[in-house]
């Protein structure tokens, strides 16, 4: 699962075209995560997001053999990633839209490429650090991250497990997502926060 | 924590909140409003959101665990795709990096087989690992074949929070939404009781060599979807808001009526059940209700019920495009087949409704309003369309409807303008549509006014209809011009928004664009020609007879002038710069040709002669006449022979520069081409229509081509059209080729209006000019209109040329031009014999005459250059073997067949005619032959 180290680009050239096949998928493989964060944030919508970026990996695939290995790959994918959320926002109709001005997408899609954060190893760095951070949440808190996202329950169905109201569970979460945007930044160097206990949990 | 409303820009706890409620999917629609200001307008708060979204993104996508799925299975699509494309002949283009590229596509195909492999692999172990070390419930036993197995738990799954589950059945790979309710029941077959699922047949290092079946068979419960390769989304649902049956005993243990869905993405697959069967094909729906598709139902007469399922494919937003507008159309034509037509606003205004954002939908629902019955009734104050019983007040419907397409129009109009790169040619169906609209039939006297359809007409507002043909004049009695305005809300007129719509026409598929000036330029001909002058009935000049000197006489016209018959009566004027149409025609007929040269080089034919179904092995057979081609192209006109032949072509193609080149032939029967090991194979018996299409790489140089045809019986046809880099806009390597060029037109058009000007000398030189460029040869088409005024002609005798053939037989003359010809004769005939009848429509005639493009035949150009450059003498000949080229010294008058301008099968000798397809209007058949 995990993906192999980034080749230097002065190795690429002599590879034979299976390998810049297998390098090609290991990429698009590897950055998958980040495509989806890029065109969810694009579209804040679960459900569209997952359809475009199915038909973004397809469009990915068949232009393979467009594809140049020394360029960076993310930059490239996102590039049709960004087709496909305009494609899929025209089909969906604006008014069903989250954000509904292309000039927000585009704002959007800027501050995306402005973070620093996002390096070519495939966001391996900040999928290891969530692991930490989600490690160090609290109990109830962690259980209902698990549980929503994990096993994909309703709010209101682990409302009524723990005794809570919907809505405590789904400030729960709400501060939890917080919490861990807070430790993950610490963890990668660019901040001092540490998770905050919620005094709530 | 609360939100403010009275903020400006949210602050960070209203933004918070905002990001809350988000996250919960309750965002109202002020709410929403807020988020997007502060998203879009400081830096803050969207980095804010990023660091936001990203973690909920991130979890997301840990929990599904399946990283390298979705890459998996994107490869995997895509070669299925691929392999179905090169199924249907359609070679798709993957363009590896040059460097990586290998010279045949099939070392790239087990390339993409490898890398899936390791792809997909992956992504089932992934898969599994989540399973266990999740501490959730696996909920699929991927990888494996899970027989019998029990899937999908829908409440703890909703399709929102988990993504699709992968699982195999037998040779194929299924993705079902997670709510789905399927089980997989043994090899190749699954039952999908509810849900959606998507189906791919395992390709490649994906395919398992021991799994049995090849066809995977899903049972649902409105019918059985069965697909050998390919890949497609089904979809089984519940059909709401059904009404109770009152005649129904009602049981509570009944299952609810079920509606499945099919949308083949690639290969084909076929929804059947015990009432029904229907073949869907990529980017086709199907839809099964109790076991009944709705176009099966249509075609067997049980409206309603198809009606039925129509509508309710309708009603689905996410049912789009033009697949949701054809389903429009067929729901229309099932009302029109019922004599429901009342309801049929009902129906299209719904479907503008739910699908207000599609641009397709609308466009529809705005050609079915033109097409609905224009008339109704005012009962108690309801109107009811096409009422049969005319009760009531009788009402015209058609400026009304007229509007409510114009208005529909108006609003998929920026809708298309997205995606004008995407599909240039549909959108510029879209504004010839929108042109034909916006003249609507109407005479050209109403273009000068601008159409209000800001607001629709009350039923039953009279529908002012003017009767004077003739154009429109300003104050100074000049003729009125429309130019082209900066945007369609700057028009000042409709002639100005018609103008504009060609425009876009040329904008968004910039190939039509010499179509689209000659369309403009056809106009102006139509409404300031000097036959416009003849039309009133006095002709203005008898043949052989030049009136003398005076306003009116049309041998002394500039190039400039013109005398046409204007609101005010026939008037000598000269034409603006501009709209000039003469100056226009010149323009289009100067245009660089499109057509790319000719790349056949050395080639020679062997000729063939027996009966066959298929292409014979043409090596074990005794050509009959062989020898080089003169036209250098693959020419069927090097035998007189209609039946039971055949040819083979061989010789090299230059290629000029390296690349891949599409290769594509139509034939009637049956025809091959090769190219080294590369093979385009149209074989069999069929008509022209069939065609076949190959993508090969080439390299720059020589390379050897064959090409190999016959024919059985009937027409025949072999086409090759080739394009590729030094080849755009497509080389044809047949002397037959599809319709005629503008350019061509052009050339027609002037030689005639000169005619019409009884300016021969210049009409002369544009025959010549288009003899030179385009050849001789010569098409007789059962165009009778056009035969019966060549017959006619300088001689003014005879029945119609179609009725004086000989040998004519159905088979030689396609009903529908033996209709036309019907038509157009008896029209032809009332109207004005001497002028050119070239133009099937008058000007104003129909919505279509300045919006659509119209083509001039040149049957009758043909003859008529003979005549004009003979004098009036002339005969047309089907000539064996030579080449196309400019007039030779003709001998006259060599048959009295000859002087009545028939149009003899010289090389035959039995005087027999042939005609071709109107299709194949540019079919170099027959020739001119002076001598």
């Amino acid at each position: 699962m995990n993906p192999a180290p980034p080749q230097r680009a002065a190795d690429l050239a002599s590879l034979d075209p299976d390998d810049a096949t297998a390098l090609f998928v290991e990429r698009l493989t590897a950055c998958q995560g980040q495509l989806f964060a890029y065109i969810y944030a694009l579209t804040a919508d679960a459900e569209m997001a997952k359809d475009a970026l199915q038909e973004a990996n397809r469009q990915l695939w068949r232009k393979a053999g467009d594809y140049d290995p020394d360029r960076e790959f993310l930059p490239w994918a996102k590039a049709f990633a960004f087709n496909q959320v305009r494609a899929a926002r025209t089909k969906r109709g604006r008014e069903r839209l989250v954000f509904r001005e292309d000039e927000t997408i585009h704002a959007i899609a800027d501050g995306f490429a402005a973070e620093a954060h996002q390096p070519e190893s495939g966001g391996s760095d900040r999928a290891a650090a969530l692991e930490v951070c989600l490690g160090k949440l609290g109990g109830d808190a962690r259980a209902a991250i698990d549980r929503y996202y994990g096993r994909g329950e309703e709010v209101a169905a682990i409302a009524e497990s723990l005794g809570r109201r919907a809505n405590t569970v789904a400030v729960m979460l709400h501060r939890a997502r917080i919490a861990l945007a807070g430790c993950i930044r610490a963890a990668l160097g660019d901040g001092e926060t540490e998770p905050e206990p919620d005094p709530t949990l | 924590m609360n939100p403010d409303p009275n903020h400006e820009s949210p602050g960070g706890d209203e933004f918070d909140a905002l990001l809350l409620k988000l996250s919960l999917g309750d965002l109202t629609e002020d709410e929403r409003a807020r988020l997007e200001d502060g998203v879009r307008g400081d830096e803050a708060l969207r980095q804010r959101y990023l660091e936001y979204i990203e973690i909920d993104a991130m979890l997301r996508w840990r929990a599904n665990g399946k990283t390298a799925l979705n890459a998996a299975e994107a490869a995997a699509a895509a070669e299925a795709e691929a392999e179905a494309e090169a199924g249907s002949g359609r070679v798709p283009a993957p363009k590896p990096d040059g460097r990586r590229r290998r010279a045949g596509g099939r070392g790239r195909i087990a390339w993409i087989g490898a890398g899936i492999a390791a792809a997909a692999a992956c992504a089932m172990i992934g898969f599994l690992d989540w399973g266990r070390d999740g501490g959730t419930d696996p909920v699929v036993a991927g990888g494996g074949a899970p027989e019998g197995a029990a899937l999908a738990q829908a409440q703890s799954h909703p399709v929102e929070r988990a993504m699709a589950k992968v699982q195999r059945a037998g040779d194929w790979l299924i993705r079902a939404d997670a709510d789905a309710d399927f089980a997989v029941a043994g090899d190749g077959a699954l039952n999908l009781v509810r849900g959606a699922l998507y189906a791919e047949r395992a390709s490649g290092a994906l395919a398992d060599a021991d799994a049995g079946s090849d066809t995977l068979t899903i049972s649902t419960p409105a019918g059985t979807v069965t697909s050998c390769a390919g890949r497609f989304h089904l979809e089984t649902l519940p059909i709401e808001n059904q009404e109770p049956d009152p005649n129904m005993d009602t049981n509570a243990n009944a299952k609810p009526n079920a509606l499945t869905r099919l949308f083949v993405i690639a290969g084909s697959a076929i929804l059947a059940n015990a009432g029904a069967e229907a073949q869907t094909d990529p980017g086709e729906i199907a839809a099964a209700e109790q076991g009944q598709t709705p176009q099966k139902l249509q075609a067997d007469g049980n409206y309603a019920e198809a009606l039925a399922i129509y509508e309710k494919l309708l009603a689905d937003r996410g049912h789009g495009g033009k697949a949701a507008a054809d389903d429009l159309q067929s729901a229309f034509q099932c009302l029109n087949q019922l004599a429901r037509y009342s309801a049929i606003d009902p129906l299209l205004e719904d479907a503008a409704k739910v699908h207000a954002d599609d641009w397709r939908v609308l466009w529809r629902a705005a050609t079915l309003y033109q097409n609905a019955p224009h008339y109704g009734s005012m009962i108690e104050n309801e109107f009811a369309r096409a009422d049969q019983d005319q009760r009531g007040r009788r009402i015209d419907m058609s400026e009304r409807d007229r509007i409510r397409a114009l208005q529909l129009m108006a609003a998929a109009m920026p809708l298309a303008q997205r995606v004008i790169g995407e599909d240039g040619a549909a959108v510029a169906d879209f504004y010839a549509d929108l042109g034909g609209l916006v003249t609507g039939g109407r005479q050209v006297w109403n273009w000068q006014y601008l159409t209000d359809f800001s607001k629709l007409p009350e039923y039953g507002d009279p529908t002012y209809w003017s009767s004077n043909g003739a154009p429109p004049v300003d104050e100074e009695g000049n003729a009125k011009f429309y130019e082209v305005p900066e945007s369609w809300a700057a028009a000042a007129n409709d002639g100005e928004r018609w103008r504009w719509t060609l425009e876009q026409q040329k904008k968004a598929d910039p190939t039509r664009a010499l179509r689209v000036d000659y369309a403009y330029a056809y106009h102006l001909w139509q409404l300031f020609g000097v036959h416009t002058a003849g039309a009133l009935g006095t002709p203005l000049l008898e043949d052989g007879e030049i009136m003398p000197e005076g306003r009116y006489t049309a041998h002394t016209l500039t190039k400039q002038e013109t005398i046409a018959r204007l609101a005010t009566g026939v008037q000598r004027f000269a034409l603006p710069a501009g709209h000039n149409f003469i100056e226009r025609f010149e323009a289009v007929a100067s245009a660089p040709l499109e057509e790319a040269p000719n790349p056949l080089r050395n080639l020679r034919f062997k000729l063939y002669e027996g009966d066959w179904d298929k292409l014979p092995d043409f090596a074990k057979l005794e050509p009959k006449a062989e020898g080089e081609v003169p036209s250098g192209t693959f020419d069927l006109e090097l035998t007189d022979r209609r039946e039971h032949f055949g040819f083979v072509f061989e010789g090299e193609i230059e290629i000029g520069e390296a690349g891949e080149f599409k290769f594509q032939i139509w034939s009637d029967d049956g025809s091959r081409l090769t190219i080294g090991d590369f093979v385009v194979d149209n074989d069999g018996l069929h008509g022209s229509g069939q065609s076949n299409t190959g993508t090969v790489k080439l390299e720059a140089g020589t390379h050897k081509i064959r090409a190999e045809f016959f024919e059985k019986n009937g027409e025949e046809t072999f086409i090759a059209q080739c394009w590729g880099p030094g080849m755009e806009e497509g080389a044809y390597l047949s002397r037959m080729r599809h319709g005629t060029l503008p350019q061509e037109d052009a050339l027609t058009q002037l030689a005639q209006l000169h005619e019409n000007r009884q300016q021969f000398e210049n009409a002369a030189d544009y025959w010549r000019r288009s003899i030179a460029q385009f050849g001789a040869a010569e098409l007789l088409e059962a165009r009778p209109a056009r035969a019966d005024h060549a017959a006619v002609g300088a001689h003014g005798v005879g029945a119609p040329l179609h009725e004086r053939r000989p040998g004519r037989s159905a088979g030689h003359v396609p009903q529908r031009d033996a209709d036309r010809l019907h038509r157009d004769g008896g029209r032809l005939r009332g109207v004005d014999r001497r002028s050119e009848g070239v133009s099937e429509e008058r000007p104003g005639a129909g919505q279509r005459s300045a919006g659509a493009v119209r083509q001039p035949r040149r049957a009758i150009a043909r003859r008529r250059r003979s005549q004009v450059s003979e004098g009036g003498e002339g005969r047309v000949v089907r000539e064996g073997r030579s080449r196309a080229g400019p007039l030779e010294p003709a001998d006259r008058g060599e048959s009295a067949a000859a002087g009545d301008g028939r149009v003899l099968d010289q090389g035959a000798g039995d005087g027999r005619q042939r005609d071709l397809p109107a299709r194949l209007g540019g079919g170099h058949r027959h020739r001119l032959q002076k001598r």
